[in-house]
């Protein structure tokens, strides 16, 4: 008579497949002929992987990757979540970075789109329960001082750091329920207007104030949780009497955190293109017309960060009395904190459009995987065509950091004198849609300021000729 | 209307001849190749040499059950396989047989090459494991610890990964 054991091994592989890891995992210890047919079948593990997962090769012909080793790692991370022993934040830092681990590899091999991917549906399944949002997304030394009686800072400075960027990672703001506790937005807010914290050694930007240029997470936080603040509070007053115009990257959780998640959205409308070809109808040798510039394909082609195209920016800054009150002693020295007090002035925002273009490529040095690309562009406010801020040039740097990270750097031209410098990291890395949040500046670094938080974030790979307006675009 | 009754007849491992709807029968992939390779009416009864009437019976069961489903094409498991970890409720309790009937069943799935049919048995013995420590797996499918108790040691280190918490 057959038995599970008498089946071929093709049937075998069939049932097996339908068959969840752990209990495969269960199967393969029961006998040695099970334990070898499974344990190393590397189709089996790989097929059962897919299932659930997204394939984390960004392109089929690349090396596969342990399916086993991925999977147990996934199912692994899973169960030190739902068991529900994380109940008020209590998790040992070994498990604590196991989770971290396999939360970012989930977020980082995410397909796109995102909508679809089975990593969110993945990412979704682990979240669900809120408690686990504070467990993980809630122990950087913001929480030491704001958040609810269930979010509290580590003791532990790579806990706070990581867990720092995995709430960058989610992108919308742990902000607890406001009668219940102490909000986030102050206290991040005190640290991003810290001119304290704005040193040489970290650029002025969101990085350790040490030199190495590797990214201070607990910074890129405090001014997420800042942007989001007031981005929220500007689209409450714009829908309010003009309907959802906008959108930011950050209002899907993990949204757009892999390699290469950003797609292009075309620029221009129905109508547009119609009267473009009516145009071009009409009298074709008259190229001029058209609305779109030519990419220089020469460039971009070289470019592995995708600079050009039409970008959205968000700056935000404090009045400049409110600024230097929180900074400065009567006697304009400026104050040395152990710890940013809260800060609860209203900012002003600005809703830029960028239109980026290459002007340089240099080959990587020694020791670098990717070139620089230097940059040229023009920016434009959104809001009023007669603000001088607003309306420039920018000319700046991308590259890699030693660590990897996607670094910007760029600087903002009134009238031919560059005046503001701005500093910034790509969340997600290469291409993603995310777009990088950073800090802008004096750009001769003046230790009165003004500084603040920015983010941009791409739009478009198509570029709006100057002499027409980029139309206002709903970003996703 | 004529093709929708049109029966053709089968004869099983242990020579029972059966009669069979040939819309029925045609959900084998094996018996509709073969009945196309003939072409035109069929009179003669058509071997099946690895199954039994009792299992035949029950596969024919399920045919006449599905006779309605769209038909499925040889390359489109990967999705709808991926998506549909459940078993309808009519196909849980066709499959509440004996083990033995279970792996007969499968068997003759295979052999006739009716997909669905090989999916449902599939998902069911699954569904028999899902949930158990190694030692209920051993009982439920007579199964032999025939690992040392290093081995086994071993083995539970590598595995821990899937065990509860």
């Amino acid at each position: 008579m057959p038995g599970l054991l008498d089946l071929s091994a093709e049937l075998m592989q069939e049932v097996l497949k339908e068959v969840d890891p752990e209990d495969l995992a269960r199967l393969s210890s029961t006998n040695r002929a099970l334990h070898s047919f499974i344990t190393g079948n590397r189709l089996l593990w790989k097929e059962l992987f897919l299932k659930t997962y997204d394939d984390p090769r960004a392109r089929p012909n690349e090396p596969e990757p342990d399916w086993h080793m991925r999977i147990s790692g996934h199912v692994l991370a899973k169960k030190l979540l739902l068991c529900g022993d994380n109940v008020w934040n209590h998790m040992d830092n070994e498990s604590f970075f196991a989770i971290a681990d396999d939360v970012q590899d989930l977020i980082f091999t995410a397909s796109t789109p995102f909508m679809n991917s089975q990593n969110r549906k993945a990412l979704d399944m682990l979240f669900k329960e809120t408690s686990n949002l504070d467990t993980l997304m809630c122990k950087s030394s913001l929480f030491d001082d704001a958040g609810s009686e269930t979010q509290f800072g580590s003791e532990d400075s790579k806990v706070r750091q990581l867990s720092a960027k995995l709430h960058v990672l989610l992108g919308k703001s742990m902000e607890p329920y406001p009668r219940l506790a102490k909000p986030l937005h102050p206290y991040a807010r005190g640290r991003v207007y810290d001119l304290s914290q704005y040193t040489k050694e970290s650029y002025w930007g969101p990085f350790k104030n040490d030199g190495s240029q590797d990214v201070d997470w607990e910074k890129v936080e405090a001014i997420m949780v800042v942007l989001n603040f007031n981005f929220q509070l500007f689209t409450e007053r714009v829908h309010s009497h003009s309907g959802s115009l906008f959108g930011s990257p950050w209002d899907k959780e993990f949204f757009g955190c892999a390699a290469n998640s950003f797609r292009s959205k075309p620029l221009l409308c129905k109508a547009h293109e119609a009267a473009e070809r009516a145009n071009a109808l009409a009298c074709p040798s008259n190229s001029g017309t058209r609305m779109l510039e030519e990419p220089s394909m020469d460039l971009n082609s070289q470019d592995p960060y995708g600079v050009a195209g039409t970008w959205m920016r968000i700056v935000c800054f404090l009045d400049y009395h409110d600024l230097y009150a929180y900074n400065f002693n009567i006697d304009g020295t400026l104050i040395h904190r152990e710890r940013s007090p809260p800060l609860s002035s209203r900012e002003a925002i600005r809703l830029i459009t960028i239109k980026l273009r290459v002007s340089k490529i240099i080959p990587p040095g020694a020791g670098e995987t990717l070139p620089t690309v230097e940059f040229k562009g023009t920016s434009r406010s959104m809001h009023t065509s007669f603000d001088p801020d607003a309306n420039s040039k920018i000319r700046g740097i991308v590259k890699l950091t030693p660590q990897g990270e996607v670094r910007w750097t760029s600087w903002s031209i009134f009238h031919g004198e560059e005046r503001w410098r701005s500093e910034g990291v790509q969340i997600g890395g290469l291409r993603s849609a995310r777009g990088v949040l950073g800090t802008w500046f004096d750009k001769d670094y003046d230790d009165h300021g003004p500084a603040g938080p920015t983010s941009f974030w791409k739009i478009s790979d198509e570029i709006v000729k100057d002499s027409y307006r980029t139309p206002v675009y709903p970003i996703v | 209307m004529a093709t929708d009754t049109q029966t053709i007849r089968l004869t099983t491992s242990d020579n029972v001849e059966m009669t069979v709807e040939r819309a029925v029968a045609e959900r084998s992939i094996l018996i509709k190749n073969l009945l196309e390779d003939l072409g035109g009416e069929q009179t003669e009864s058509i071997p099946v040499p690895n199954v039994a009437e009792p299992v035949m019976k029950k596969v024919i069961e399920w045919c006449e059950h599905h006779k309605k489903d769209p038909p499925t094409t040889q390359d489109d498991d990967s999705d709808s396989r991926k998506k549909s970890t459940d078993i309808d409720e009519w196909d849980q309790k066709f499959m509440q047989v004996d083990q033995e009937m279970l792996f007969e069943i499968i068997l003759a799935a295979n052999y006739l090459d009716i997909k669905a049919l090989l999916d449902v048995g599939c998902k069911t013995v699954a569904n028999m494991i899902k949930g158990k420590s190694p030692d209920e797996i051993r009982k439920t499918f007579n199964i032999q610890n025939d690992f040392t108790p290093e081995e086994e040691d071993q083995i539970r280190r590598e595995n821990e990964w899937a065990e509860d918490r």
